[in-house]
């Protein structure tokens, strides 16, 4: 049986998803600390019911990506996670995970941490982020395989 | 070992304890109401009865359900305010029939239709709207009589209440919450014309306005709408 959280029990326990997904989506913590007060802001607000965890779980994935996408409307529309080798870091910058998943559109760094950390299958992520189960698996292909190309490039074997 | 990197990334990034505080602390002080004391309620009731006298019996509401304040009532039709309704949907429609995939190909997501109008009707013709992201879709149906939807996409929700006014002051209607969503209903037109059922609702960041002719009848226009809406998003 499904039994119910109070407000700051629910905030702990999705407090970890909804900011990593906040800053998969908007790269920076001052915009990510913004989307994950305006996420429970809204959750407060409209106290939707839930039939199960996953139901309740999945909303939270959803606004969370709902209202990050608009502090980067416009980078969100674009699918840019073509095989660049010719990417430069600034100088004294590092190049590790942090530089490459940058790399990435919002859409392929969301596509890679909900596959890879979350474990959802691409038709599950269809479904969350509204595209085509089609487009979902291409977006991680190209966003995977060009993380590799720029870790490779700096020697770390993956 | 790509995954373990990744996982071993996000291990890291998790929200301040300053911050999951100062959320708690929101979550709490709109807990908040204020009590009037028993004098102060004595004193508003009168004062309530009173201005009712002055006005003479207010006008019923037209719209039903419209607690959360979506649709707004002039006296002379209906505005929308999309920031005081539930936007985001328990599920998209599946791309399984050719409107979502024309949508899609025209560029939208976060598509949510009818299941009525998917299983129901074919396209007729696809024409420009007001923005560089918006439509007018003309469909053919022979269950619907000459169905019509407009749909904008990538417009702030607060911008999105310009969009739309519609009906008059004899339209009459009311929100529906399915899918998730807030959907407004109104039943325009008369016996001469005919009726319409106006379906008006947003997911996410994209507007959806929808219309057909329904009779001569009123309460079947309204009993067609109703049912029409009720397949949204299922």
């Amino acid at each position: 049986m499904f039994s119910a959280l109070n407000d700051e029990e629910r905030i702990k326990k999705y407090s970890s998803t909804v900011y990593k997904i906040a800053y998969s989506i908007t790269s920076n913590r001052d915009d990510a600390d913004d989307v994950y007060q305006n996420v429970f802001l809204s959750y407060i607000k409209k106290r939707p019911s839930f039939n199960n965890e996953e139901h309740e779980k999945a909303w939270f994935i959803r606004v969370t990506i709902n209202t990050a996408k608009n502090f980067v409307s416009q980078a969100w529309k674009k699918n840019t996670d073509t095989l660049d080798e010719n990417i430069e870091a600034k100088e004294d910058e590092k190049i590790d995970l942090d530089f490459a998943l940058k790399q990435l559109s919002p859409k392929g760094r969301t596509i890679i941490y909900l596959y890879y950390y979350e474990g959802y299958r691409t038709d599950e992520i269809a479904k969350m982020i509204g595209m085509k189960p089609s487009a979902v698996r291409s977006t991680l292909s190209r966003s995977r395989d060009k993380l590799k190309v720029i870790l490779e490039k700096e020697g770390y074997d993956v | 070992m790509f995954k373990n990197e990744i996982i071993k990334y996000y291990d890291n990034i998790e929200p301040s304890n300053e911050l999951i505080e100062r959320t708690i602390n929101m979550s709490n002080n709109n807990k908040k109401t204020i009590k009037l004391p028993k004098r102060a309620v004595a004193i508003l009731v009168a004062a309530i009865v009173m201005l009712v006298g002055i006005t003479g019996y207010a006008a019923a509401s037209k719209i039903k359900n419209n607690e959360k304040g979506m649709a707004i009532e002039t006296g002379a039709g209906i505005l929308f305010d999309f920031t005081k309704s539930d936007n985001t949907p328990d599920k998209y429609t599946e791309n399984d029939n050719e409107i979502v995939n024309a949508l899609v190909g025209l560029g939208y997501d976060n598509i949510v239709l009818p299941r009525a109008l998917c299983e129901n009707a074919e396209i007729d013709s696809v024409n420009p709207f007001i923005t560089d992201t918006s439509n007018s879709i003309d469909f053919k149906s022979k269950k619907y009589d000459s169905p019509t939807l407009f749909i904008i996409n990538n417009v702030e929700r607060k911008d999105m209440n310009n969009f739309f006014g519609t009906g008059d002051e004899d339209t009459i209607g009311e929100i529906v919450n399915i899918n998730g969503i807030d959907v407004c209903l109104t039943i325009q037109g008369n016996e001469e014309m005919g009726y319409k059922p106006c379906i008006t609702y947003v997911v996410d960041d994209t507007l959806f306005h929808i219309y057909y002719t329904a009779g001569t009848d009123a309460q079947k226009a309204y009993k067609s709408g109703i049912d029409f809406v009720n397949t949204i998003g299922q």
